[in-house]
């Protein structure tokens, strides 16, 4: 249903897409930069710059700026890992409720991350980039792939990865003999 | 010398309470006076029955031998009263009555009806001592034993004992893992024989490690400047053994008084290999292949003599074995912890890291009886003839009765009782922090309900 406005449209929509208004009283402060000024009051020449419109960006742009805050979010994961590392050397390969505690967060972070990566970057897809995303999503899943190859390396080292013989040991049998000797006393 | 033969019986419960882990086993003893008293090893050695086998003291000319049967009675035989021939006694284990031939039927019958026999029974091949040699035959249906193989020692050298592992040896973990994680696969044969002989005139005692089924010679091992006078006793379990003896003071040897020697066997001195004549194959008969294990001993120089061995035994094998001997010097009983005897202690270096985790100290020669290793603390123990071992149903302790003279009977935990929960545990305080949980969690669920319902109604 189309809404047809009678009525010329309402101050605040007028506000919303026009920025903000300043009542230059006093012009002791210069403006910072880039920042523009609606053109509300034309009349006044000031040796500002010139205030124009606060353009709305086009969609090209806007997808730009979407995949520039992606990319940031993919390779987050990744500025953790010295932090993790270096956290991992302190806790030591005993096993303490610290550094228990610190491989399940090593291993909870990266499982968390990929299975919410839906919803990490619903906000910033469109339809338009949705071949970029792709390569973002993948570089994403990669950063806490790394992450998660980290928690594998500490409990390695702590000695809890089954790769050597003595922990298969359980399953192996011994040999049976086919016959058995019994000593008679005489 | 009282003869004086005893026996465990077979899940006998001796007392009245319920016996969950197996502690109230009956050490059934024959008296010279004629007398068979069962004891109680779980209430301390308390007489349960105690009835007449034979009117009064005779002398009897065999040392009789008790035998326990699976359908819960005491078999005696070797009773040779007056030089005639006595049919073994079957004695009902729980209440002592002798049984007649009829109710001996009756029993075995119902025995027989429970429990099939097995599909696939083994062969068998039975070795005895004749004639000096040991003789080992294989047993066919419907034929004469046929005679396998037969050892004899070297000349001038007699058997003096032969020794072979328990009847019911379970053994928990085929390999030893090393501390390194690799693993050192054991040698288990349950058909090996320890074959000790001596030479009185050389003053030699040589002993022997055969396979009971091949006869073939896997270890031997030769002493010179034995005292031949003194008893050598031996013992094997799963894959090791320990035999002592006593050096003569006449040599020159530069070592005298007693000594010890314990031996592992292993299929491969490198870690990780399962012996490469034979693949890992579930089952495989030695006649056709006899693999030689790997050999590891080391001598020890002990205090004093040792008249007798044993080695502990539990349920599953789980438990450490140790090795109790009875030193008739001091009538007593000790039990020494397989990592004092362990043949793999490093020589003449430090242990490595990975040793230090298995528990392995470096090798001294002279072997100390800790006097916490003593079993009968400050009783003593006369004239000790033999010790029998039994395992109790529970996982970590050992029954153990030593008779002679004297009769001495204890319960020993050679891994420390780690099946138990230890008596300062606080049963209360758990009970009260359980109890303290679920009462905080069905107060505060309600809370936490209502506080997610209203976050639900908050933007996001």
């Amino acid at each position: 249903m189309a809404l047809t406005l009678s009525a010329p449209p309402p101050r605040w929509l007028e506000d919303l897409s026009s920025g903000p208004v300043t009542t230059k009283t006093k012009q002791s402060f210069p403006d910072p930069l880039g920042y523009q000024v609606a053109s509300r009051q034309q009349k006044s020449s000031s040796n500002k710059t010139v205030a124009h419109p606060r353009k709305q960006p086009t969609a090209d742009e806007m997808d730009t700026l979407k995949l520039k805050k992606a990319w940031e979010l993919a390779l987050a994961p990744a500025k953790q890992l010295p932090m993790n590392a270096i956290g991992m050397y302190m806790t030591g390969n005993s096993l303490q409720i610290f550094s228990i505690m610190m491989v399940f967060m090593l291993f909870k972070g990266p499982i968390q991350a990929v299975l919410n990566i839906q919803n990490t970057f619903q906000r910033l897809e469109t339809d338009t980039n949705r071949q970029q995303m792709l390569a973002v999503k993948a570089a994403f899943v990669g950063c806490n792939l790394l992450a998660l190859a980290l928690g594998i390396w500490k409990v390695n080292g702590m000695g809890l990865l089954p790769t050597t013989r003595s922990d298969w040991l359980a399953w192996e049998s011994a040999r049976e003999p086919l016959e058995r000797a019994y000593f008679v006393p005489t | 010398m009282s003869s004086f033969g005893g026996k465990f019986a077979a899940d006998v419960q001796a007392s009245a309470e319920s016996d969950s882990f197996g502690y109230h086993r009956s050490a059934v003893c024959l008296t010279r006076n004629g007398r068979l008293i069962a004891l109680d090893a779980g209430s301390s050695g308390r007489i349960v029955w105690n009835v007449p086998v034979w009117d009064h003291a005779r002398d009897i000319s065999s040392s009789p031998v008790l035998k326990p049967l699976p359908d819960g009675t005491v078999e005696i035989s070797g009773l040779e009263i007056d030089n005639s021939g006595t049919p073994p006694l079957v004695v009902d284990a729980a209440t002592g009555e002798i049984l007649t031939r009829d109710a001996i039927r009756d029993r075995r019958t119902m025995v027989e009806d429970a429990t099939a026999a097995p599909v696939g029974k083994p062969t068998s091949v039975y070795y005895t001592l004749e004639t000096g040699e040991l003789c080992g035959k294989l047993d066919q249906k419907d034929a004469p034993l046929q005679e396998l193989w037969r050892f004899s020692p070297s000349k001038g050298e007699t058997i003096v004992n032969v020794t072979s592992r328990p009847p019911t040896d379970p053994v928990a973990s085929i390999g030893k893992v090393l501390g390194d994680r690799r693993v050192l696969y054991k040698y288990l044969n349950p058909n090996i024989v320890l074959v000790t002989t001596i030479s009185t005139a050389a003053h030699t005692a040589t002993v022997y490690l055969l396979d009971g089924i091949s006869g073939t010679i896997l270890f031997s091992n030769s002493h010179a400047g034995i005292d031949t006078s003194h008893p050598i006793p031996s013992t094997l379990s799963e894959n090791w053994f320990a035999y002592s003896y006593a050096i003569d003071s006449a040599t020159s040897s530069a070592s005298k008084g007693h000594q010890l020697v314990v031996g592992e066997l292993y299929e491969s001195p490198f870690p990780n290999e399962r012996g490469k004549p034979l693949a890992p194959r579930a089952n495989h008969s030695t006649l056709h292949s006899t693999p030689s294990p790997h050999p590891i001993s080391q001598t020890y120089n002990i205090p004093e003599a040792i008249s007798h061995l044993a080695v502990t035994q539990t349920r599953q094998g789980i438990t450490s074995r140790h090795l109790l001997a009875v030193l008739p010097a001091s009538n007593s009983l000790v039990e020494i912890p397989r990592s004092a005897i362990d043949p793999r202690r490093p020589v003449a270096r430090d242990p490595t890291s990975a040793e230090l985790a298995e528990g392995l100290e470096r090798y001294t020669p002279v072997l100390d009886f800790d006097p916490k290793w003593t079993l009968n603390h400050r009783r003593e123990a006369v004239g000790i003839r033999a010790v029998r071992t039994t395992a109790a149903t529970l996982e970590s302790a050992c029954l153990v009765f030593a008779y002679g003279v004297d009769v001495f009977g204890t319960r020993v935990a050679p891994s420390a009782g780690f099946d138990v929960l230890g008596s300062d545990f606080n049963k209360v305080q758990m009970l009260g922090t359980v109890l303290a949980l679920a009462v905080g969690t069905v107060v505060v669920a309600p809370l936490v309900a209502r506080k997610q319902i209203n976050a639900l109604w908050q933007f996001s």
